[in-house]
């Protein structure tokens, strides 16, 4: 084999490396079983068990007394505003099953380890109160701004109709008892919406 | 142009009914707050109290002129009176409301009605941009509320103002930690009919 043909069969076998890498790599990220109004419907049910998630840490470090002595009208909020949002999940994965889509069972977006983690070393109960605040103006902001692209008379326009003021109150009611001042504006708003963009399935 | 003789006049379209119904509750709102402002027992009462249907008023008054914005948009006329409904037999009750736990809860009750509207309309408006704007109000009015709901439970007790201070928020009972969140699906039962406040 003269050099040249060396060179060209080198050649040739780095570009099938590359080749099959990128088809390994694009093999780790299947499509997502989720697009369209039901991409918008598995974004819900995320953000739903997200605060789920967020709120469990909460109710587990008020009961291990991290804050320092019982607050008896935070951890009740906490116990109910979580039955809500595990409500609200089941909601938004019941579309997804009615579509023969797989559901939701925890928490695939881009953020959430470094939420939980947050959550978790927190040590002012203040930073907790206004962490899940934010978690609640954005989910009813995220339904908000998401019914304007929902199509059609579904279950998806009624669940986020419903769903928004629900979250919208639990922002209200911790921002009013629990942070020393309302938070309620003119209007709620879209600017912290969550984008469908930062679901990972 | 003639009609068919006997024809009932037609209809607006429903988006014009939907936006002048809501704009006619936000009036209705923003003549009850009025009201409420000027009780003796509100101007000479809690800061806190007052500041609520300060900030409430400021919030109604900005949604009738986004829901009248719309409807003209919709191709409609602009809807400035209150809801006849509720007006008169409201208007009889905050006349003979006495004290603030009254107060608040009659509030309540109004801010219920206009943001189980608002939640049923906003899959009844056929277009994005208005199902959005419903929510959005819904949403606001559903946050009067649970503050209401919140001075509501504490009015009476000797509890301190909350959130002040940890040392407060400890002192809250837990019975007020829930008080402003009672459902997990906001209703609409008491929406009121697309064309209660249409203009005819």
């Amino acid at each position: 084999m003269s050099a040249p043909s060396r060179r060209a069969f080198t050649a040739g076998v780095t570009g099938l490396c590359v080749g099959m890498a990128l088809d390994a790599c694009s093999s780790h990220a299947p499509p997502s079983p989720y697009s369209g109004q039901l991409r918008t419907v598995a974004l819900a049910a995320a953000l739903e068990n997200q605060a789920v998630s967020a709120y469990q840490t909460v109710d587990a470090a008020l009961r291990a007394g991290k804050f320092g002595p019982a607050i008896p009208a935070l951890a009740a909020f906490v116990r109910s505003a979580m039955a809500h949002h595990v409500q609200h999940a089941a909601t938004w994965n019941a579309i997804l099953r009615a579509a023969h889509k797989p559901t939701i069972g925890g928490a695939p977006l881009s953020g959430n380890a470094q939420l939980l983690s947050d959550l978790g070393s927190a040590s002012e109960v203040g930073a907790v109160v206004s962490a899940i605040q934010h978690l609640e103006i954005q989910a009813a902001q995220t339904y908000t701004a998401a019914i304007s692209g929902l199509t059609g008379s579904g279950p998806a326009i009624s669940a986020a109709a419903t769903i928004a003021p629900v979250e919208a109150m639990h922002a209200a009611a911790l921002g009013y008892a629990f942070n020393g001042q309302s938070a309620v504006a003119e209007f709620v708003g879209t600017g912290s919406a969550i984008s469908v963009t930062a679901l990972t399935v | 142009m003639t009609g068919s003789p006997g024809a009932a006049p037609s209809e607006a379209p429903l988006d014009v009914q939907v936006l002048q119904t809501a704009a006619s509750l936000e009036n209705l709102a923003v003549a009850s707050y009025t009201s409420a402002a000027g009780m003796a027992f509100v101007t000479e009462g809690s800061a806190g109290l007052r500041g609520l249907i300060a900030r409430n008023l400021a919030h109604h008054t900005a949604h009738a002129r986004a829901f009248n914005q719309a409807v003209v948009k919709a191709g409609g006329a602009q809807q400035h009176a209150a809801d006849a409904r509720y007006a008169a037999p409201l208007g009889r009750i905050l006349a003979e409301t006495k004290d603030p736990s009254s107060l608040t809860g009659l509030l309540n009750e109004l801010e219920g009605i206009i943001a189980q509207t608002c939640t049923r309309y906003a899959s009844l408006a056929s277009g994005g941009a208005l199902r959005s704007m419903f929510v959005n109000v819904a949403s606001v009015e559903a946050q009067h509320s649970a503050e209401l709901l919140i001075v509501r439970s504490l009015l009476g007790g000797g509890h301190p103002e909350p959130g002040a201070s940890v040392a407060n928020t400890r002192a809250i009972p837990a019975a007020a930690g829930t008080a402003g969140i009672p459902q997990a699906v906001y209703p609409t039962a008491d929406a009121s009919a697309i064309n209660e406040g249409a203009l005819r």
